[in-house]
């Protein structure tokens, strides 16, 4: 744990929040700071996406069915299974945001969910 | 492990509990529920909760269902906890418009089941279950 100094105004307001949602201070500041930390890795992972469409014909010619670690539109690492080449990717470059994604035929992937939900109406 | 179905549902949908965390952390202290759906290519979890776990996101995607306009998902990294294993390095489509979480076929296709539906319950098979079923299904 390491001691962060908050602004006394915005110290209330926290508590405040805190004691609507059953939480400390400690606990919520925490919640919203790996909230916006994660956000902020998507946006950076948004802009390589960006860079990864751009070179996805190159990358099925050489990737095809294999996952590539991009960064700054430059393959760092590539492989079969992605736990893999997340951990080689961890090692070399710790929390960095980096883009790895699966080579399809389609620049992004398209997943499905076949399961439509029947909601029953009265009339 | 034995589950009962989820009753929320009509018919009653089979379900399992499950824990999640990033790769390689702690898993959160409660577990969730998670519905068991064959037809959902990828897990899908809320992305409210995804973002409580401090786990990395890895690359973006669409998802489509059978009516609706294909959606912009997030994918990340988690580690899944199911009847004590720890299935690593899981991808997860983190959607911002469901509140519930959709075990997919990249984890339902790691467990031996047997969905029970007269009894309304799912239960994990043990090993030994699963080799006398193998050894009859070699017969």
């Amino acid at each position: 744990m390491t001691p962060i100094a908050i602004q006394d105004d915005l110290l209330e307001s926290i508590r405040k929040v805190a004691e609507q949602q059953g939480s400390d201070v400690e606990q919520l500041v925490n919640d919203w700071l790996r909230r916006e930390l994660a956000l902020l890795r998507e946006r950076a992972i948004a802009e390589e996406a960006e860079r990864f469409r751009a070179q996805h014909a190159a990358l099925l010619a050489q990737y095809p069915g294999e996952y590539v670690a991009l960064r700054d539109g430059v393959v760092l690492d590539h492989g079969p299974e992605i736990n893999d080449v997340y951990l080689r990717i961890k090692s070399g470059y710790g929390d960095e945001p980096i883009l790895i994604a699966l080579v399809t035929p389609q620049p992004e992937r398209q997943l499905r969910v076949r399961r439509p939900r029947i909601i029953r109406s009265a009339v | 492990m034995t589950t009962p179905y989820n009753r929320d549902y009509d018919p009653p949908a089979p379900a399992l509990q499950i824990h999640l965390g990033a790769p390689g952390g702690p898993f959160a202290t409660e577990p969730f529920a998670a519905l068991i759906d064959t037809g959902a290519d990828m897990t899908i979890v809320p992305k409210e909760i995804v973002l409580t776990l401090h786990a990395p996101a890895l690359a973006k995607a669409h998802l489509h269902s059978p009516w609706g306009e294909p959606h912009p998902i997030v994918i990340y990294l988690v580690d899944i906890g199911i009847d004590g294993a720890r299935f690593v390095g899981i991808e997860v489509a983190a959607d911002e418009t469901t509140d519930e979480i959709t075990l997919g076929r990249n984890v339902l296709n790691k467990l031996p089941m047997f969905l029970d539906g007269p009894a309304r319950v799912t239960d994990l098979l043990n090993d030994a279950t699963v080799q006398r079923l193998r050894s009859a299904r070699g017969r």
